[in-house]
């Protein structure tokens, strides 16, 4: 049979045991952090989501007006502000903004739109150095590998292999000290800031009518950027855009929270235009590129609410998918549930390509509850499945399993006892008793069982309804 | 080609199919979603009380007073950095010694910068610098360990009431604890590009 697994599943079964340890660690860890903050730290978290899913919806169906205005806010501050609609066209007008300065060094901080336009690899290719700062990245980008986390770019790795990467490239002996591959980072680093001419960022959010440009960073690489460098350029999607400051108290609430389970992340920047004159450091020019690449289709379709995502990486951290597969499986820049609908609806190779990646799921719906904007990312997929079909996507049609066994299970509320029930004695069957099912066998021959672990949801909920004296 | 008006008029034709737009929820709405964070109330001492306990959750560190300050900077073998002569004489007489002008060329050289805050966030811990406050952006990130001065009164509630107090300042900063990094196996360091050590000299008045 040629060619009977899903691409997004021969990744998977490729990846290493450690790989995938690393991942399913990190990510479930992150999960639980954010779990203990949006719960504790609010009264309703559920409103705090919907309420931002109307902002950015709102924001959305407006968003020529709120461009417009966004335009005329950061033109005010003393911004230049610059339209591309493709990677081609942003990639270029950095460079241009480069060479009219004569400048031929970039200290980059981490933004998920110059990764899709693959910038770093334009400039170099036009003799431009750009050096990526956050921690994360500058190891992907001396690895020549990809991030495959949105907010921990490399979470797919170990301090051994960062340990080896560092020394290889000079930065100090091998150590498996985090401390202390993170110092050698800083030294590194730090001298590349202070002899870069420019810095580059993306944005988190652009407030319409203050035009403002709102920027979190922990490491505070971006801060370091904006301090040593004379010129700051931004590229930033055109839906990263919300209409009032007053707005950013409860999306910066649900970022920090939603991403690493912080009630702020350390340094959040509010940037409005070049330093103030008279100051010894800081940006004299700024720059502003607003980047299309597909999103305002994307705005014209039927899946238009995955432009409200505010990147914060909640949806992947928890997704049993993910946790399996790694960021690598979803072969483009946006991994995880929110890559799954957004990849193929903007990846420059076209929606066949990626037509995979919406089946990749059991639509558990772990992803919409976790989402601090409350994008429904599994009807998004149930349409994505349905474009696969109406487009005879090859990619859409790969050997869909049977789920027979699944779905008696999970409507027979005593099955599904009895079932979760078994889950610990699972880890101790050998697989082959398992593949009982023949229609699963074929699906389950290329994916591992996660170890189980926890107990069921409903035992959980009622310990939480006694702990709240309900 | 004129990428501008090809991407709004993309836009416009994407959302002027739409039979139904979402209104904006009132600023009311989105300002009634505060967080349990915030201190009960907003006299001075239930400021400086929230502000205190949540600057040392995020990993700050509270100096009351100029003797508490050079014992920190001790404690850190921090001999040589920086005092914002605005600092300076908002503290009044004491042994440190410092330089009174930071010099890009020194940056490897100097291991604290002190210098001058613009309000402190009682909700979460926060300092907010900003550049009318920070003559030298460097001074106030590139030192190991950072000392932000504040005054008590100049403490604010939440968030939303510092951005409230926005003016037109250029870069306004909210600094949260100090710099930190958990990209190697998710384990916390701190003091990756920014300080290791963040405290807040916090002065009466
Ligand atoms: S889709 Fe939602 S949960 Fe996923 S990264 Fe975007 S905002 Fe976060």
């Amino acid at each position: 049979m040629a060619k009977s697994i899903q691409e997004i599943d021969s990744f998977a079964e490729k990846l290493p045991d450690d790989t995938r340890a690393s991942v399913h660690h990190a990510s479930k860890l992150k999960t639980e952090k954010r779990f203990a903050t949006l719960a504790s730290d609010f009264e309703e978290p559920d409103t705090l989501r919907k309420t931002a899913a109307r902002v950015k919806q709102h924001t959305l169906e407006h968003l020529d007006e709120y461009l417009l205005q966004a335009e005329a806010s950061l033109q005010r501050n003393g911004a230049t502000v610059h339209w591309a609609s493709d990677s081609e066209e942003a990639n270029a007008t950095v460079l241009r903004i480069m060479q009219q300065r004569g400048a031929k060094k970039m200290v980059k901080s981490k933004s998920m739109v110059s990764e899709e336009t693959e910038l770093v690899a334009y400039l170099e290719k036009n003799d431009i150095e750009a050096v990526e700062t956050d921690l994360g990245e500058f190891v992907v980008q001396i690895d020549g590998d990809h991030p495959s986390h949105i907010v921990t770019p490399i979470i797919h790795k170990n301090r051994k292999q960062v340990a080896r990467s560092f020394e290889r490239e000079g930065l100090g002996a091998y150590t498996e000290s985090p401390e202390e591959l993170t110092a050698m980072a800083r030294r590194h680093l730090r001298a590349k800031y202070l002899a870069a001419d420019v810095g580059l960022t993306g944005a988190n959010f652009v407030t319409a009518d203050t035009g403002r440009i709102t920027l979190v960073t922990n490491e505070g690489n971006a801060r370091f950027s904006m301090a040593a460098t004379k010129t700051l350029i931004v590229m930033v999607g055109i839906e990263k855009l919300v209409p009032r400051q007053s707005d950013l108290p409860l999306f910066l609430s649900l970022l920090g929270r939603s991403a690493t389970g912080q009630a702020l992340t350390v340094y959040t920047q509010f940037i409005g235009g070049p330093k103030l004159s008279g100051l010894p450091e800081g940006p004299e020019e700024m720059h502003v590129i607003f980047l299309d690449n597909g999103r305002s289709e994307v705005l014209a379709s039927d899946c238009r609410e995955i432009l409200r995502c505010i990147r914060c990486g909640a949806c992947m951290n928890i997704c049993p998918v993910y946790r399996q597969a790694s960021g690598h499986a979803y072969r483009f820049v946006y991994p995880g549930p929110v890559g799954a609908v957004l990849s193929p609806l903007i990846n420059p190779q076209g929606f066949p390509q990626l037509a995979d990646l919406p089946k990749a799921s059991s639509l558990c719906g772990a992803c919409q509850e976790v989402c601090p904007v409350d994008i429904p990312i599994p009807d998004l997929l149930v349409r994505l499945r349905r474009r696969g079909k109406l487009e005879k996507a090859e990619k859409a049609s790969i050997n869909t399993p049977g789920f027979g066994v699944w779905a008696s299970g999970a409507t027979s509320p005593g099955m599904w006892r009895a079932g979760l029930k078994m889950g610990h004695a699972m880890n101790y069957l050998p697989r082959v008793l398992l593949d009982v099912n023949p229609a699963a066998h074929a699906w389950q021959e290329h994916r591992d069982l996660p170890p189980f672990d926890g107990g069921s949801f409903r035992s959980w909920l009622k310990e939480k309804d006694k702990e709240a004296g309900k | 080609m004129n990428s501008r008006q090809a991407i709004l008029d993309k836009v416009k034709a994407a959302v002027g199919v739409l039979s139904e737009r979402s209104a904006l929820p009132s600023e009311d709405e989105v300002a009634a979603l505060t967080s349990r964070l915030r201190p009960g109330a907003d006299d001075a001492d239930s400021l400086v009380a929230c502000f205190a306990e949540r600057l040392q959750a995020v990993g700050g560190v509270l100096l009351r007073g100029t003797a508490e300050l050079e014992a920190y900077l001790a404690e850190h073998g921090a001999t040589r950095g920086y005092l914002d002569p605005a600092v300076a004489e908002l503290m009044g007489p004491s042994n440190l010694s410092a330089n009174s002008t930071y010099e890009r060329a020194e940056v490897d050289a100097m291991q604290f910068g002190v210098t001058r805050a613009t309000m402190g966030i009682a909700e979460t811990g926060t300092i907010v610098l900003t550049d009318r406050d920070t003559p030298n952006r460097l001074a106030a990130l590139a030192p190991w360990v950072h000392v932000a001065a504040l005054r008590e009164s100049e403490i604010v509630r939440d968030v939303r009431q510092a951005m409230a107090a926005f003016d037109d300042d250029p870069s306004i900063v909210f600094v949260t604890g100090p710099s930190k990094t958990a990209d190697i196996e998710g384990i916390l360091i701190e003091g990756v590009h920014g300080p290791g050590k963040q405290a807040c000299l916090l002065l009466e008045g």
